[in-house]
């Protein structure tokens, strides 16, 4: 996915309620693509450049073991609440 | 559809906030899609590239480099180049800190840690240079710029002052310039490494 790509499809999947901010979303995208999280790659569209990110093995694993601990912590919220 | 009189007008707005290559063609190719997606809702080209602007205002205004510096550049910018360059820092900290530990623990492996070092600052340094990776005049302004030279500045006062004051008389003995000389070496070799791979992290 490239950027642009990212912020419509969280606006999508959210229905508006997430707004990405662009410059929130590059500084980002360099860092994790600096801690090898995620690898890019440059593609000719239109006569111009464009960055496709992909996540690395090292991401992958790292997005299971956050959407698990995020995963836990919604199950414990909801517990707490519907006491 | 955006024209190629529209396209250039993107660049040249874009060009003017001095953003590196890397940055500027993610931001070009997003600025092109965003209008275009605004145009398709019935927006003029003039319209949507002002409302682009607009939702890119904050982040693509100019502020200072750092503290120090009388340099501006954009705040998106900014963001990417600092949290390489503390990454830079840490992690120098962080094995100067093993060297340290090296050279009060393991006193005799650490002229070792010194020639490992060395060796690995010379390679990359032939590297760049053999595969004309770099010229000889990059890698001096990359070894004199200001943002290293300060921390250098800042890093010396604080190797010094500390080894002044904890170990007065026994200063040099101590060997703190060794420590520092460990830590300047690693910030050399980082820079050097991101230069290859073509990274930037000094403006």
């Amino acid at each position: 996915m490239y950027g642009y790509q990212m912020t419509q499809r969280a606006k999508e999947l959210t229905k508006g309620e997430l707004e990405m901010t662009e410059g929130a979303l590059y500084p980002l995208l360099h860092k994790l693509e600096g801690d090898g999280l995620i690898t890019s790659e440059i593609q000719k569209i239109n006569g111009r450049d464009r960055k496709y990110y992909l996540l690395t093995d090292k991401g992958k694993k790292q997005q299971a073991a956050q959407e698990a601990e995020m995963k836990t912590y919604l199950f414990n919220l909801n517990t707490i609440f519907n006491i | 559809m955006i024209s190629i009189i529209q396209q250039q007008e993107i660049k040249s707005f874009l060009q003017k906030r001095n953003l590196s290559p890397v940055i500027s063609n993610e931001i070009y190719d997003h600025f092109i899609v965003q209008i275009s997606e605004l145009m398709k809702n019935n927006l003029s080209f003039q319209e949507a590239f002002l409302k682009t602007k607009l939702d890119w205002q904050s982040e693509l205004e100019m502020v200072k480099a750092d503290l120090f510096s009388f340099k501006k550049i954009a705040k998106i910018e900014k963001t990417v180049l600092q949290s390489r360059f503390r990454n830079i820092i840490l992690s120098s900290i962080v094995f100067t800190m093993f060297g340290f530990a090296v050279l009060f623990f393991l006193n005799d492996y650490f002229y070792l840690m010194q020639i490992g070092l060395l060796v690995t600052l010379v390679c990359l340094l032939l590297y760049n240079f053999i595969l004309k990776k770099m010229k000889f005049r990059e890698y001096y302004e990359l070894s004199f710029h200001p943002l290293i030279l300060r921390n250098l500045i800042l890093g010396s006062v604080l190797f010094f002052g500390v080894g002044y004051f904890t170990q007065s008389m026994n200063f040099w003995e101590v060997g703190i310039n060794k420590i520092f000389l460990i830590y300047a070496i690693a910030i050399q070799i980082q820079l050097l490494y991101f230069r290859t791979k073509k990274v930037n992290v000094l403006l």
